[in-house]
Order: C-alpha cells, then structure tokens, then sequence
C-alpha cells in the first residue's frame, strides 16, 4: 500500500492519540482504498468512449501484435463502409467513419466514429492492409524492420 | 451480501438463467433479450455494502444493477449491468448460490462466451456446455451443442459453477465461441437458440437479429468496464474452440 508523506508522519504520531483517532484514521484509510478500487472499476470509461463535443464515438479498440504484424481491431457496429477513412504513420492510426443512422447517448447525438490508435512498434504505414466485415474494421499493419544483421562466426 | 426478494418466491423447482458481463458480453446480451423477449418481472435484486454505491435511472426509474426476473412460473433469471470485481465475487456467488439452494432450481443455466482469436471469420459460433447432471446433459444430446472437453475456468462463471456444484445444484454452463472484448450478439442468439432447443421456451430471436447492431454500440459502456477484468488468464482454449 502506498502512503503519502503526510500519512507517514501522521502515523508517527501514533502513541500520542487515542484509539478512537487511530480507528477512525484506519476507516479512513479503508475508505480511501476502497474508493480508488471501486473508481477504476466503474469511472475510467467515458473520455475513451465517447468526445462529446465533436459528437464522435470512440470505438472499442483490439491491438495485438505478431513477430512481423501489428494487427488492429475496431468494433465499429453501424458504420457506412464508403465513408472509412483510414490514416496511418510509423507510430499512430487513424480512423473514421460515418455512422449510417443517428445514435443518441444522454441527449447527445453521434453521427460519427473517429480514433488514433498509437501502435505498440513502428510500422511500415505504407504496406497496410484493411478489411470491414460484420462492423468490424481489422488493420494489419507490417513492422517497420530496423536492425542489423548478424552473422554466426 | 443478501438477495432481496420483493414478494416471497414461490416456485415449482424453476430454472435460473444467468446472465453476468464478461467475454464479449454473451450471457448479459442473451439474458437480458430474453427478459425483455418474454416479459419477465422483477422479482428482486442483490444488496450489499461491498457493491459500489451505483444504481442506474431507466426511464426515470431508478433501478439496482445486480437484479432478479421470473416469468411467474418456472424461470427466474439473474442479470448485473456492472461487472463483479474479482474482489467481491466470493461474497456474491455465496450469496446466491445459497439462494439458489433454497429456490431449489430444477437446473441453473449460465450463459457465456469462449474467447476466439478467429471470431471474425466465423459464421455460425459453435456453442460447447458443461453439464453436472445427467437432465441438463441429455437436454444438450437433442441440440447441436459440443460438449466442453477439456479447457480452464476462470471467472465469475467459474466460481457459480463450483458454488454450485459443492451445494448439489445441478447446473449447465454455455460457452459460445465470441469476441473478447467485444460485444457479441451474434453469439447470445447461438446460445439463445440452443436453449430453445433444449428447453422449448420459444424465445423469437428475429429482433436480437435486427437490432444487434444498435445493441453493440448500447452495450459498449459495459464491455469498456468488464474489459479489465478480462486482461487476466481466464480460459485456456484448447483447439477444439477454434474453427
């Protein structure tokens, strides 16, 4: 368990307080534990799924990678397969689409999917390839070879 | 951690469908089409001081995340719109497994989905079951349904069945081929169509089949969360998953 230095030095304190202070500042302690737990299980969602301001949907996103692919997968249900406009470098994928119906989430409406996707190595952008089937978008995309050869004396 | 029931429930040896997030949101999509589909009341919810204070609004209707249905007759099904972190998921399936007992079920059947790395190029999903009684296993020999070989549990589904299975509650648990991340419909309607195979429940799967897209973009909020409970080695598919 972490501890802030303040904690620390509160926990120096110790002898001096009586044991009501010492079980409140563990139930304290207890709650802010559970807190954070809970906070990542159910908080960390919204900024990755949705931009409301430019109302675009942020698609669930797969990366996996193989020794000479980085494969990446967009689930992008409803997206118009024309309208894909797919972008790539050495390091960051582009994507998006048009929705082909309006899709509304708290009062606001999505009409579109859009996301860069950092890759996890350096690719060669200009080798990719893509497929869209079922409202799935699959990208490979080849690593970008940079080492040197080494020979076996 | 308690079940509340809203009236005293009184049934004949019912069957309990289970329906909780985890691999591509198979048993949550299936379980909850299945209450709207055959227009299941609430019955009840799970309560307890370990849940994280959520509740969801629905139509102005303020509702638990972890509920309970029945059609009033012979099936109860038990849906949570929020995962069950793994730090809570012992108290929660001793709570309802112990339930379970004194609803004393003709079967518990949980439904799932089996994490395939091909799942784009398939079709039909396969759907495979375990079963640890010779009624739900002869209910599975009149489907197309293969049996679970050999393989790891891991997981919420997991824990029910050896709750189960250590209180003498016969159980069959569903595994459909899935997405992992992803939300499945595709392979609820699979597991869906087994069930009506087996059970003749005779739920219509044409809407599930006509709506499935709009479902994926409505359950991507609750795939997002139960996705980090998925990161961990869950199941380990043999071959026979694949294909």
């Amino acid at each position: 368990m972490e501890m802030s230095g303040e904690e620390r030095k509160r926990e120096g304190e110790g002898e001096g307080r009586d044991i009501f202070d010492v079980i409140e500042e563990m139930d304290r302690r207890m709650r802010r534990i559970m807190e954070r737990a809970f906070s990542s299980m159910i908080m960390d969602v919204d900024e990755q799924l949705y931009d409301i301001e430019r109302r675009e949907l942020k698609p669930l996103t797969q990366i996996s990678e193989t020794d000479d692919e980085v494969i990446v997968t967009l689930d992008i249900p409803c997206a118009n397969k024309e309208s894909i406009e797919l972008k790539a470098t050495e390091d960051t994928l582009f994507i998006r689409a048009r929705m082909d119906r309006c899709v509304t989430f708290s009062n606001v409406e999505f009409e579109n999917y859009s996301k860069s996707v950092r890759l996890p190595a350096r690719v060669e952008p200009r080798y990719a390839r893509a497929s869209f089937r079922n409202g799935i978008l699959q990208v490979r995309l080849p690593k970008k070879f940079e080492g040197s050869e080494i020979s076996i004396e | 951690m308690k079940v509340v029931e809203y009236d005293s429930i009184k049934m004949e040896s019912p069957y309990i469908f289970i329906g909780l997030p985890d691999v591509g949101l198979v048993g949550s999509i299936a379980v909850s089409y299945m209450i709207d589909s055959i227009k299941m009341a609430e019955i009840g919810h799970v309560e307890s001081d370990l849940l994280p204070p959520l509740l969801l609004v629905r139509n102005g209707e303020v509702k638990n995340p972890i509920r309970l249905y029945s059609n009033g007759s012979n099936m109860i099904a038990l849906i949570s719109e929020m995962p069950i972190h793994p730090s809570i998921l012992q108290e929660f399936v001793t709570s309802i497994a112990e339930w379970f007992k004194r609803v004393n079920p003709r079967l518990v059947v949980s439904i799932t989905g089996v994490p395939v790395q091909n799942r784009l190029n398939i079709d039909k999903p396969k759907v495979f079951y375990i079963a640890t009684d010779e009624h739900a296993s002869s209910l599975m020999r009149s489907t197309h349904a293969l049996v679970f070989e050999e393989g790891i549990l891991f997981g919420a589904y997991a824990a029910i069945l050896k709750a189960c299975m250590s209180r003498d509650i016969p159980t069959l648990t569903l595994f459909t081929q899935s997405h992992l991340n992803f939300p499945d419909p595709f392979a609820s309607i699979e597991a869906l169509e087994v069930l009506n195979k087996a059970l003749n429940i005779g739920i219509d799967l044409n809407e599930l089949r006509e709506e499935a897209e709009m479902i994926r973009i409505r359950a991507r909020e609750l795939m997002k969360q139960t996705e980090s409970m998925l990161a961990e080695p869950r199941l380990k598919a043999t071959p026979t998953f694949y294909g």
